[in-house]
């Protein structure tokens, strides 16, 4: 939200120019050996290993195992904040005696390794940041994982040799230079590459495990010819970039190394709660909408409207002044913005505030809107069958157009038949369908009850944007930007709580989804 | 000679432009530069901010396209004056910072020469008339006024004078005074943030070594959503958003567009087919392994042979430009 002047993009490029990237290699005997045969596991399994049952028993191995090797947090503070439920495991490691038995020893082995690490008061990872660390402060610590921010941050702040440092979100290095010192946990591989190829930082630390491969350098992105005078090419060029310098490691990988990708944790997925409808569930009569599916940060999702008209509140860090907080169609949604979502009560924020606005009207003019669309729908059922929304707004559509009422498109009359859609735009839209519908003699009377609605949702929409634009020009959205997720108290006149999650990714494929799911908070799986 | 240096503000102090700036004016110089042919130049710099880097080089297109009308239209200028009728209003500015109304009257010849001749006093007030040779021709420039012309008139025009303007595209800018609109670039970007680089970012012209004319971008960009409906344009912003360019800014932007990021090109970067491209990536957004694929799919599938040297400074730090043609469709 604060643009960098010419000034601030000054100090982007010195850093570019100046800047030094050292690696600090640490070693831990018994992670190591924790990560080499759980990798051996992983392997040996093949694709087995994302069946149900070995997902569900080397999820949370796998999971601590990443946590240790990538968080500068004593392991027994680690496991705790993971939350691994070691009763769980140990049913699981019993279980496999009776359905792999080839593979009982090396899992139970494995649950004996973390179970070991997870009483240890250590981690391999804080030495090195002590010695960083200057007193006077300028140390950011990047992680993989934002699960951890907030407890590493905790400990650092009650550290007295860490007193100062501060934890730091990859999204945080995007804007003007941040730091003097900058030291990422983990292999370069765990993180966007412009944590180092455009650094905010004089200098940035890469600490990670002895036993990881490190490849990463910074080198050319752009393809190019060989057109070159003398020694610089003619159509390509390269400017200074950060100089890898330090300790370099081992100098021989041997085929036992392990690879950044390696101990990754599998790829959450969708529970079975969150996932949508199949091709032959979207049939029945349940109102579903056309959604988006967006995976926000600490491995969670959401279904987003992306029918026509439908808009989400987003916050866009980038951008300034009012925009900063907008509404935008499913299209216009971004990697990297925060989606404001309502936690509890159900994931619509706007419809509550606007029953308060509309105050004792409220429960009548809900109950009017549910009746024309419950007269619509019933119409339409006896008209043309119990068939699916889809198929039902399509015939409406088709029969409104024979009859020169509408020229709709079916996407438009599945969504007035939705608990969504407050009215049609147009009113001659509106007095269309509710001729359809049986009411057409109270087609004003109607038309006039749902602007109350419209415009009360129109005024709660601009009390929570106007609530949510103070909040953020009075409070620090560090917390937003370093974990990727915040919560906004608006004060229960003006919508409760809202919370912010960063969106990581915006899946290309839309879904049809049940109504209900769309905007509620769905934690994902290992 | 004089030495002409655009500086900015920091913290009330005054600076000159860092190397990395002067860096993407030189690009969009070297775009204006490049003779016409029948293919069109592509230029990607991947950078570690994009900050100022899409308006620098827009800076750079419309210097350089004002100092290619300097050198090469004064002589059409000067016969599109003498063919234009008696009583034509024009304003005539015969140096920096003084501008009069006026209108033209029949040309004549003098001592072998050419002249056309400009009246700034009405009748009563004396008539004064200047003849104005075809080294000079423009100075005049056909103008929308009445066409009344005062009996005394002073110099200090503030609507037709801006020195910061004056001394970054020479002394007579058409655009500048409101004659006429033209679109030398299109910058395609966020709004917002580029209006603040571009009207909120305070600028100075400074000439042997003096603090000589604050101004901002804008000043000089003209871009057509911050100008008033009076005002003329000389450059287009396109913001990246729901609605596409219009035909308008397709069809008429002259010289190149400049893509401010990788959305803006992943969306739009396949429209204006004859036109110019600078694409600005910071290495920071999200889209821009997508836009970096993009780009190294046209390098290997468009590229036609053709010379293209890049300018000879070093490219910023963090840095990496890449710049090719593409045969024209």
């Amino acid at each position: 939200m604060i643009p960098l002047s010419i000034s601030s993009a000054t100090e982007v490029y010195g850093d570019a120019l100046r800047c030094e990237i050292i690696r600090h290699w640490v070693d831990h005997p018994e992670l190591s050996e924790l990560s080499h045969s759980l990798r051996e596991l992983v392997q040996s399994l093949g694709d087995e290993a994302t069946d149900e049952y070995w997902r569900r028993s080397l999820g949370p191995i796998r999971r601590l195992g990443f946590t240790f090797c990538s968080t500068p947090l004593p392991f027994s503070e680690a496991a705790a904040v993971a939350g691994i439920d070691w009763g769980k495991l140990h049913r699981q490691v019993r279980l496999c005696e009776q359905l792999f038995p080839d593979a009982h020893e090396r899992l139970a082995n494995l649950a004996q390794q973390l179970e070991g690490l997870s009483a240890e008061a250590g981690s391999p990872f804080i030495e090195p940041l002590e010695q960083l660390h200057q007193p006077s402060g300028g140390l950011c610590v990047v992680l993989r994982n934002p699960r951890m921010n907030q407890a590493v941050a905790a400990f650092f702040a009650r550290t007295a040799t860490l007193r100062n440092a501060r934890v730091v979100s990859p999204s945080q290095l995007r804007g003007g230079h941040l730091c003097n010192m900058l030291a990422a946990i983990g292999p370069c591989g765990w993180f966007p590459e412009h944590v180092f190829s455009a650094p905010r930082a004089a200098s940035v630390h890469i600490i990670l495990p002895r036993w990881i491969r490190d490849p990463w350098k910074p080198g050319p992105i752009f393809l190019h010819s060989s057109d070159t005078s003398g020694s610089s090419s003619l159509n390509h060029r390269i400017g200074a970039m950060p100089r890898v310098s330090g300790e370099t490691g081992p100098t021989n990988h041997s085929p036992t190394d392990i690879l950044p990708v390696d101990l990754l944790p599998p790829m959450p997925t969708l529970g079975r709660n969150g996932l949508p409808l199949t091709g032959s569930q979207s049939h029945d009569s349940a109102e579903t909408f056309l959604a988006r599916l967006c995976h926000l940060s600490g491995n969670r999702a959401v279904f987003v409207a992306a029918d026509d008209g439908s808009t989400s509140l987003i916050i866009d860090t980038i951008e300034m002044g009012h925009a900063a907080v907008r509404r935008v169609s499913a299209d216009e949604l971004e990697p990297g913005q925060y989606l404001l979502l309502r936690t509890s009560g159900g994931g619509d924020f706007i419809a509550p505030l606007a029953d308060r606005i509309l105050g004792d009207l409220a429960e009548t003019r809900r109950s009017e809107q549910v009746e024309w669309k419950q007269c619509l729908v019933s119409a339409a059922t006896e008209g043309f069958g119990p068939l699916g929304r889809r198929e039902l707004s399509a015939l409406v559509s088709s029969e409104l157009q024979s009859k020169n009422l509408s020229q709709a498109r079916p996407a438009n009359v599945h969504y007035w038949m939705s608990s969504k859609c407050i009215r049609p735009r147009k009113i001659e839209d509106f007095v269309a369908i509710l001729k359809f519908a049986g009411l057409e003699e109270r087609s004003q009377q109607l038309w006039s009850a749902m602007g109350d609605i419209d415009r009360a949702h129109r005024r709660a929409g601009h009390v929570i944007r106007r609530m949510l634009l103070h909040k953020i020009a009075t409070a620090s959205l560090e917390t937003l930007e370093r974990d990727g997720e915040m919560d906004f108290e608006l004060g229960d006149e003006d919508g409760g709580t809202l919370s912010a999650f960063q969106i990581a990714e915006i899946v290309a494929e839309d879904f049809e989804v049940p109504a209900d799911r769309i905007g509620l908070l769905l934690e994902m799986e290992d | 000679m004089e030495s002409v240096k655009l500086q900015f503000e920091d913290s009330g102090e005054w600076y000159s432009l860092p190397e990395w700036a002067e860096y993407f004016i030189s690009i969009g110089k070297y775009l204006a530069a490049s003779p016409p042919s029948d293919t069109r130049i592509v230029t990607a710099i991947a950078v570690p901010t994009r900050a100022f880097g899409a308006v620098f080089v827009s800076l750079g297109m419309v210097i350089s396209d004002a100092a290619s009308r300097d050198r090469t239209s004064k002589a059409a200028h000067f016969e599109r004056l003498f063919d234009l009728p008696p009583g034509t209003p024009v304003v005539y500015r015969p140096e920096r910072e003084k501008t009069f109304r006026g209108i033209l009257q029949d040309p004549t010849e003098y001592d072998g020469e050419l002249y056309v001749r400009v009246q700034v006093q009405s009748g009563a007030g004396g008539g004064l008339t200047h003849l104005v040779d075809e080294s000079r021709a423009l100075q005049v420039q056909p103008a929308h006024h009445s066409g009344e012309l005062p009996k005394k008139q002073g110099a200090e025009n503030v609507r037709f004078a801006n020195a910061f303007v004056d001394r970054l595209l020479g002394d007579v800018d058409p655009v500048q005074l409101g004659l006429r609109s033209k679109l030398v670039c299109a910058l395609v970007g966020r709004k917002n943030t580029l209006e603040h680089e571009i009207r909120k970012t305070p600028l100075a012209v400074h000439v042997n070594g003096h603090r000589h004319a604050d101004g901002v971008l804008q000043d000089v960009l003209r871009m057509n959503r911050f100008v008033t409906e009076k005002q003329s344009h000389r450059s287009a912003l396109v913001p990246v958003g729901a609605d596409s360019p219009s035909g308008e800014i397709l069809n008429n932007v002259e010289m190149g567009v400049v893509f401010d990021g990788a959305l803006g090109f992943l969306k739009w970067g396949n429209m204006w087919h004859s036109r110019h491209q600078v694409i600005i990536l910071d290495r920071t957004e999200p889209y821009f392994d997508d836009a970096i694929s993009s780009i190294n799919a046209r390098f290997s599938q468009n590229r036609v042979d053709g010379e293209t040297v890049l300018p000879e400074c070093q490219a910023p730090p963090g840095g990496e430009v890449l710049t090719f043609r593409e045969a024209i469709k």
